[in-house]
């Protein structure tokens, strides 16, 4: 039951996460290695106003939401802005984004041993499950998480499907050049998909803690799998991550759990590789990812 | 004739590259002016140079007797400037209903569909594929969307790319009457890039020949059909 548990939340975390490095990649052209680290955030935002605020953790969703939604504009605006302008390539923004990576890495450490040295908060290595309420006999992380990822995916489609600035959105991911030369200004649009790609994200890493244990490096760890989700779900449909991001974390959670009972617990650490060989799987056999067979098939 | 658009001395081009060199060019209210000359010769990076989609190295470019050469794509947009792109003129995932709705982004959003139901009825094949995603369509059937969105914003000026190209005989035929439909209601000025000029010959005012990004030459449509060496030489007509 623990593993199920496990399965369900890691899918929906990874979800909203996949679904943000999408966003970001289809409306602006850049892989963002650095949003590993707003998810980060997103945990130390609820560690913070949980230890010395002594928030409900779930209270602290919105704030996540708008920290990481301002940290992910500043990255956009400050980091990859001014070079794409002067046409920097995808590869060239890719090392931006490891380069901001390194930096936000930092600074969360930073911030970390403050937390730890002068709050004795202990925020090297965290878990909030003590925190955590109990619904129908199960954690409410189960149910908060899936609830968060279908609040985030429906108002995300309402704003897209419903709204002038969701339909240029859109225009902007399918035809950028012709968006714009129809008076949507690209450099607006791709601020917003920036912030509400952070936002999600935040909302993902602000649950984290709740079931797995976390640290200033947990989303520099967990970029790979983020890639594998956005990827595996292809860049067509906006519910392609979602759709990867329950098919991954089940495949790594119960696949972990499988191979440690046939090979031995030395396997645990391994548990990475998995979304890595559905990524190298990917790229071999369905290069459009899920959505992209969905299309095929239709 | 009052001068809408004005180009003055432009060099233009792309990054390091030069592509442009010296061009000027006036369209009246209501002109049809053809840009005509072999390929490679910067036809298209002229209309991308108006939308700033190219870099301005030197020179200015007037509309509406504003300097619009320092503005970036989305404002010349707002403007009353149109572009029909020859790649890339429609979002293929995206219905031709939202192909419409997105070309009067500019406009007010209380104005759009009353301007969707106006444009059906000047493009009336677009009203038969309205629901189908753009996408699917066949090459005469998006350029006829993509001709549909570029009005939907009531430009003063439309800069058409090559709209004829790559369609058959018969979708080129559609595009054409239509162009010459609107020429014909004599709001809405035209800058048509376009290899084959008997194709556009009898709806332009003016012609222009570009060659290796230089205006050569500038007259009235016939007078340049008359002049068998430039046709041979430059357009690959006999």
């Amino acid at each position: 039951m623990a593993s199920l548990i496990d399965a369900l939340t890691y899918s929906a975390l990874l979800g909203l996460m996949g679904f943000g490095l999408t966003l970001i990649r289809r409306t602006t052209g850049v892989w963002n290695v650095a949003h590993g680290e707003v998810v980060t955030v997103g945990s130390y935002v609820t560690l913070t106003l949980t230890a010395s605020l002594a928030w409900n953790p779930y209270l602290t969703l919105p704030m996540a939401f708008l920290v990481c939604a301002a940290l992910s504009g500043l990255v956009f605006l400050i980091g990859i802005e001014p070079i794409r302008a002067r046409g920097a390539s995808a590869i060239l923004l890719l090392v931006v984004t490891i380069a901001i990576s390194l930096v936000l890495t930092a600074a969360i450490n930073i911030y970390s041993d403050y937390l730890q040295n002068v709050f004795h908060i202990s925020a090297k290595s965290f878990l909030l499950t003590r925190l955590d309420f109990y619904l129908w006999g199960q954690p409410g992380i189960l149910w908060v998480s899936w609830a968060a990822l279908a609040i985030a995916t429906g108002s995300y489609y309402i704003f897209l499907q419903y709204t002038r600035t969701g339909l240029a959105l859109r225009a902007m991911v399918d035809q950028p050049v012709l968006a714009t030369v129809m008076g949507a200004n690209a450099r607006s649009l791709s601020l917003l998909s920036w912030c509400l790609a952070g936002g999600a994200t935040g909302l993902a890493g602000c649950l984290l803690p709740l079931r797995f244990q976390c640290n200033p490096s947990i989303g520099t760890t967990m970029i790979a799998t983020m890639f594998a989700v956005s990827i595996f779900g292809g860049t067509d449909k906006m519910y392609g991550p979602l759709l990867a991001g329950i098919v991954l974390g089940f495949a790594q959670i119960y696949g972990i759990d499988l191979l440690s009972s046939w090979i031995g617990p030395q396997v645990i650490p391994y548990k990475d590789l998995i979304p890595m060989i559905v990524l190298v799987l990917t790229l071999q056999f369905l290069p459009q990812g899920l959505s992209g067979f969905s299309r095929q098939r239709g | 004739m009052n001068h809408l658009l004005r180009l003055n001395g432009l060099n233009a081009g792309y990054g390091t590259i030069h592509v442009l060199y010296d061009v000027s060019l006036e369209c009246g209210e209501g002109e049809a002016i053809a840009i005509v000359g072999p390929n490679g010769s910067g036809k298209t990076t002229l209309l991308n140079t108006i939308f700033r989609l190219a870099d301005i190295f030197s020179g200015s470019i007037t509309f509406d007797g504003k300097e619009i050469g320092h503005e970036r794509p989305h404002k010349v947009a707002r403007n009353g400037i149109a572009y029909l792109r020859q790649e890339g003129n429609v979002f293929p995932s995206m219905p031709v209903a939202e192909n419409l709705k997105m070309g009067g982004f500019t406009l007010p959003k209380r104005e759009v569909k009353g301007r969707i139901e106006e444009v059906l009825s000047l493009v009336k094949p677009v009203r038969a594929f309205f629901r189908r995603t753009a996408g699917t369509l066949s090459g005469g059937e998006r350029q006829m969307v993509a001709l549909a969105s570029a009005l939907m914003s009531r430009p003063k000026l439309l800069l058409m790319d090559e709209p004829t190209t790559g369609l058959s005989p018969v979708a080129a035929g559609e595009i054409a009457e239509l162009i010459g439909k609107l020429k014909g209601e004599g709001h809405l000025s035209m800058l048509i890039v376009e290899q084959n000029l008997k194709k556009i010959l009898n709806v332009v005012d003016c012609c222009s020949l570009l060659v290796s990004g230089r205006m050569m030459l500038s007259g009235k449509p016939e007078d340049l059909l008359s002049r068998s060496d430039i046709m041979r030489t430059y357009l690959g007509l006999s």
